[in-house]
């Protein structure tokens, strides 16, 4: 009788997530529109955009078919006085300014939002080591499909800044455009961006579609 | 496969979008329309500047002086020797008094018979019963400010002490009994109240044995007052100094003149005055410059600045005396008007034979004081029954000639005119009751702002025209505006709040102290507020009148390219003087008014000499010179052409008289228009504030 020893199994590795460049990645990719906006709103508009903003809260009242109390308020605030008080105008047109900075930057944020629970719903879907090949296929389509949806998002969010606000403001400048829009542009190139670069381990290598960082 | 159908329905869904996307923006709501923002242009929205707010001096009316005081009356009475009909000379081809001469004049007396003068004396007197009454007699005789400081009388030359003084010496009675008025006159004149230097100048003593030497103005000059007076009733001898009565008339000179010049303004006066001792009411000084010696006196005496109301009275009376002055004549020998009806054949005098002339009388005071008086003197004048019934020759005993006419003088009645001279006030067309209208370019009126506000656009090209318009508010006293004397409007900078600057909207921009600044995208655009406007892009417009005459209209206009963005504060101002307004007429002016040229002056004169030349040859006065130089002129005596009768019947330079009153009366320069209003000029798009 003789034994034969058995070799004990050398572990699988796998690796989980993306560990710490992809979240780099992340956080890098979408702090940028960010920031774009942050700038945009609130360091570059007050010196370069003053005193131009439309009246946003009177526009979404005629556009919206529900009766939203605290935003007919604020569109009554912020309607043109009747009476030619200066201390009325000052604080109507202060008002407008405010209204139309946040509504600009709500807009954003939707579709940051949007854009990232998109990427971040794909990555989720596609974690799993279970036929790579396979996988890695239908991430391919998915990423495309994924990303016409993300630039549909932004694309439609801008639009929405566009025809409510922006297309009323006089004598747009090249400061307007700045301000209003890259910002959407930087949402689908970080999603882009993490797609391709901070993909799941499991779909993602050196020479593959998907890059591993 | 099944995500690439997907992409390939997804690629034409786009496509199909982009197809449709023309027809989808024509239906998008209209929220989504694109449109001309409001407050859209190339300057910030300019209705957030502050414009401060605005300060309107309030006109303050004068008020009227002595409106509350208790009424206090003086008498000034006209003493002139003519007022008395005194024939002043020694030596006269006339005598003083004979069955068929006689003096008094207008305080003529005949027995028990008196002229109406006394009745309206004593009219005069009843009608301020109640009050303080002091009687001062106004002769021909000066008493200068020299002869009080130099007599000692007055240390202090100030001219209310001087004045002060010369009131006491000229009083002849405190709160007298109207009997007082029947010691004035008598068949004798010699010696009267009318006599040049009377001995009845001096009342001191008599005040003083009344016990009214307290009511006196300086009770404690009593006694040297009266002392001067004495002295001058004893320097004056009519015959050593036979010219000592030319030499008191001077032009500017009248007892009316000294009346006026020393009224006590705080007192209501009641002025009577000859109108043949107003010699001349103007004059040229030595520079050529006319002298209006009467409106000189009122302005120089301050009466119609002090809200003094000024009641002028013509009264017909009847007169029986010598006229030894006819205005700037002086007459060698007098001119007799009215006389005794004397029967030469039956020595015989049946009465007297009044004739008419004309009285003035002025009463001063504040104008309720002067309205209440005068009532009351109206109503007794209009129910005294001794002022009733006809006077003067019935049978046709007088007569004069005019023009180769021979008039005969038929009995007359007392009448009197009156008219009322005050300085009305202008009403001042200010912000008040004020429309405006912009009749001219684009603009608009917020009519929100406490201050009248037109607002223009700036980027209009062309003229604004902005007009002003007021109803007219009746004039008061029945003054008439003269439209063609209008004065033109003047357009005042307040003060603006313009774009002076404009700076880059960085962080580190401060306004500075008085400039607001509002920001629009990277400039900061500053507005100056400053009460220094300097040249103003306003032309103003003649003032004007509706064809109606109910609106009156200060217009002005500008062109819109000359307007800086911002605010203009704006006084339309246009002043108006007493030559802008016309006085309404005054009939019985003309009528009771009589013009006397030098060229008659000359004549009179003339004549009056050729009698005196002549009467050396005969102690005879001639018949045809018993009464008015008698009933034929034209013809001569003696080589001299007999004039006409001088109009002493009426009352000379009554017209001018009465021009000068209310010349003097007459405002000098009120703020007629005195409107502020702000100009606010903006983009057009900011107009529309609502």
């Amino acid at each position: 009788m003789s034994t034969i020893a058995a070799k004990p199994a050398k572990r699988l590795r796998l690796r989980t997530s993306g560990g710490l460049k992809p979240l780099l990645c992340y956080l890098i990719c979408f702090a940028l529109p960010l920031m774009w906006q942050y700038a945009g709103l609130f360091l570059v508009y007050p010196f370069k955009l003053a005193n131009t903003a439309p009246a946003i809260a009177d526009t979404l009242v005629k556009l919206l078919p529900l009766h939203l109390a605290p935003l007919e308020a604020a569109a009554a605030e912020a309607a043109l006085p009747t009476a030619s008080d200066p201390a009325l105008w000052q604080a109507a047109l202060t008002l407008r300014d405010d209204h139309w900075r946040l509504f600009v930057a709500i807009c954003f944020l939707l579709a940051w939002a949007v854009t990232l629970i998109i990427q971040l719903w794909w990555r989720m879907r596609h974690s799993k080591a279970i036929n790579a090949a396979k996988l890695s296929r239908r991430a391919k389509r998915t990423y495309r499909l994924n990303m016409v949806l993300i630039m549909a998002v932004n694309a439609m969010t801008a639009l929405i800044v566009w025809l409510c606000g922006v297309q009323h403001i006089f004598g747009r400048t090249l400061w307007d455009y700045l301000v209003y829009f890259p910002a959407y542009g930087l949402n689908v190139l970080a999603a882009m961006v993490c797609f391709r670069l901070a993909a799941p381990p499991a779909i993602s290598g050196k020479h593959a579609f998907f890059k591993r960082l | 496969m099944r995500l690439g159908r997907t992409l390939k329905f997804l690629a034409c869904l786009t496509a199909l979008f982009c197809l449709c996307s023309c027809s989808l923006m024509e239906t998008l709501p209209a929220a989504f329309t694109p449109t001309e923002p409001t407050g859209a242009s190339n300057l910030p929205d300019l209705r957030q500047l502050v414009m401060p707010a605005a300060e309107i001096a309030a006109l303050q009316p004068s008020a009227a002086a002595g409106q509350n005081s208790p009424l206090q009356v003086d008498l000034w009475l006209d003493a002139s020797q003519v007022m008395g009909g005194v024939n002043p000379s020694a030596e006269s081809l006339y005598p003083h008094r004979s069955k068929r001469y006689r003096e008094g004049g207008f305080h003529y007396r005949y027995e028990n018979e008196t002229g109406w003068y006394e009745n309206l004396l004593r009219n005069m007197l009843s009608a301020a019963e109640g009050s303080r009454v002091r009687v001062l007699r106004s002769g021909n005789e000066h008493i200068t400010d020299e002869d009080l400081l130099s007599s000692g009388l007055a240390t202090e030359g100030s001219a209310a002490s001087l004045r002060s003084l010369r009131r006491d010496l000229l009083t002849y009675a405190i709160d007298p009994m109207p009997t007082v008025f029947s010691s004035f006159s008598a068949e004798n004149m010699e010696g009267s109240f009318y006599s040049l230097y009377s001995p009845q100048m001096n009342q001191l003593p008599a005040l003083l044995a009344k016990g009214q030497k307290a009511l006196l103005e300086n009770p404690d000059q009593l006694q040297p007052m009266s002392d001067y007076l004495d002295s001058l009733i004893a320097s004056y001898d009519a015959k050593a100094d036979p010219d000592a009565i030319r030499r008191l008339l001077t032009d500017d000179f009248s007892p009316l003149m000294q009346s006026i010049a020393n009224l006590d303004l705080s007192r209501l006066s009641v002025i009577t005055c000859d109108p043949l001792t107003l010699r001349r009411l103007s004059g040229t000084a030595i520079d050529g410059t006319p002298v209006h010696y009467l409106q000189q006196l009122l302005s120089e005496r301050g009466i119609f600045d002090q809200g003094l109301s000024v009641q002028l009275y013509a009264l017909k009376l009847d007169y029986l005396g010598q006229i030894h002055t006819i205005n700037a004549a002086d007459l060698s020998q007098p001119f007799i008007w009215g006389r005794l009806d004397y029967q030469q054949n039956k020595n015989l005098v049946k009465g007297p034979l009044p004739m008419p002339r004309t009285l003035l009388m002025l009463v001063i005071g504040s104008p309720a004081q002067v309205e209440s008086y005068t009532a009351a003197l109206n109503q007794k004048l209009d129910t005294d029954p001794a002022l009733k019934g006809l006077r003067g020759p019935e049978k046709g005993q007088l007569t004069y000639s005019i023009g180769g006419e021979t008039i005969t003088q038929q009995p007359f009645t007392f009448a009197y005119e009156q008219t009322t001279i005050q300085r009305h006030g202008v009403d001042t067309y200010t912000n008040d009751g004020a429309a405006i209208a912009l009749t001219n370019g684009t603009g608009m009126l917020l009519t929100d702002k406490a201050q009248p506000t037109v607002a223009l656009a700036s980027d209009q090209s062309g003229t604004c025209r902005i007009a002003v318009s007021w109803p007219v508010n009746a004039l008061e006293g029945g003054l008439q505006l003269d439209t063609s004397k209008l004065s033109s409007l003047r357009i005042e900078g307040v003060s603006s709040l313009l774009l002076t600057d404009t700076l880059p909207n960085t962080p580190d921009y401060q306004p500075a102290q008085g400039v607001q600044s509002l920001t629009l995208r990277d400039t900061v655009y500053q507005f100056t507020y400053t009460d220094e406007t300097g040249a103003l892009p306003f032309t103003a417009q003649p003032l004007s009148l509706s064809a109606d005459g109910t609106t009156l209209e200060a217009a002005f206009t500008c062109n819109a390219a000359d307007l800086t963005p911002g605010y203009y504060r704006l006084l339309l101002r246009a002043d108006i003087t007493g030559q802008q307004l016309s006085w309404p007429a005054v009939d019985w002016i003309s009528q009771w008014n009589a013009v006397i040229t030098n060229e008659q002056i000359a004549a009179w004169q003339q004549m009056a000499d050729a009698l005196t030349e002549h009467s050396r040859t005969s102690d005879n006065v001639p018949g045809q010179f018993w009464h008015a130089w008698g009933d034929t002129s034209g013809k001569t005596y003696r080589e001299t052409v007999i004039p006409d009768c001088p109009p002493v019947y009426a009352a000379p330079r009554l017209s001018e008289l009465f021009t000068q009153l209310r010349d003097a009366a007459a405002i000098d320069t009120l703020p007629f228009v005195y409107f502020q209003l702000d100009v606010f000029v903006a983009p057009q798009n900011q107009l529309p504030l609502t």
